[in-house]
């Protein structure tokens, strides 16, 4: 069960992620170079929670 | 080995050719013939000089003649003649018919050159019990699948957004109004050299890993599983997601 839980978690996070980058290039698009960055950051440390969980869910498995 | 082998060893090598020479056909020679501009003598020489490769690694059976030296000979002549690739010569069923050809050559000569190369069968064998392997190696399985998948699927998708995409292509135009083709030819050559980079890094180093037992992942694995103790997220968990919020409020704040 916490396997499962880990794994939806793991993956609610990458996909969150890739909506922060999106948001990230759609605001490079309008030039709003800082909020870009920021969202750019948002979505790498979104990333990095991600895969501490995906870390978690691993050992589950094994 | 049985008397059929020869007879059999000819017919893989046919296969070969055949699967070859449709790379070649319709990746050089039939757009060669409809352009506008007939190719110059180092393009056809070019040309005949990947021919000859296949011919040559088909007679001597040489792995690196095949999979590697062929394929790389089919760009040669794409570079003294960008032309010969691009919207104008390639549709979009014209680029899958090609990637298909090229993919099955690439597979199949893969495959019947293991099988050639393979040692004799033995006299007797004995077959594992269904389920013997167990789903660890099913698991397997499934990740060299999805592995060739993504390296075919991959590099197919940079060189038809460069090279088929009318928006890019469109782009390139404007930004380069003199050399549009050979812009398009440049940026093709960097995409093949990030994505050879990507395979080595990615495909070929953790797939060498899974075949010799992947011990620096199993000694992670372990190490991780006395890192994590009680199996509760580790501390930099938090902190990634006290950064993402602190992000968060502060871009809000920004608005």
């Amino acid at each position: 069960m916490r396997k499962y839980f880990f794994e939806v978690l793991t993956i609610l996070l990458y996909g969150g992620s890739m909506v922060f980058f999106y948001e990230c290039v759609r605001f490079l698009a309008k030039r709003d170079y800082v909020a870009s960055l920021v969202l750019m950051f948002v979505g790498l440390a979104v990333i990095r929670a991600g895969s501490e969980l995906a870390r978690l869910a691993m050992i589950e498995r094994q | 080995m049985s008397e059929r082998a020869p007879r059999r060893r000819t017919i893989w090598d046919a296969a070969i050719l055949v699967l070859g020479l449709n790379v070649w056909t319709s990746l050089l020679l039939v757009p060669a013939l409809h352009l506008e501009r007939r190719p110059g003598p180092v393009t056809i020489a070019l040309m005949s000089l990947s021919l000859l490769t296949l011919l040559v690694g088909l007679v001597s059976r040489q792995r690196l003649l095949l999979l590697a030296a062929f394929p790389a000979t089919l760009l040669l002549p794409v570079v003294a003649t960008p032309t010969l690739v691009g919207v104008n010569v390639f549709s979009r069923w014209t680029f899958v018919l090609v990637s298909v050809g090229f993919i099955a050559y690439t597979i199949v000569s893969a495959l019947l050159l293991e099988v050639l190369e393979a040692p004799a069968a033995p006299e007797r064998r004995k077959r594992l019990p269904p389920g013997a392997t167990g789903e660890r190696w099913a698991k397997r399985w499934r990740i060299y699948i999805a592995m060739a998948f993504f390296s075919a699927a991959i590099p197919a998708l940079l060189i038809f957004t460069l090279f088929l995409d009318r928006h890019v292509a469109a782009d390139l135009a404007r930004f380069y109004p003199e050399r549009g083709p050979a812009a398009a030819v440049l940026f093709g050559v960097i995409a093949v050299g990030l994505w050879l980079g990507l395979f080595a890094a990615y495909f070929i180093a953790p797939l060498r890993a899974h075949v010799r037992g992947d011990p620096t992942t199993r000694s992670n694995l372990m190490r991780l599983r006395r890192e994590s103790g009680g199996q509760r997220p580790r501390l930099r968990f938090y902190a990634w997601v006290g950064v993402a919020l602190l992000l968060v409020s502060y871009l809000l704040f920004l608005r």
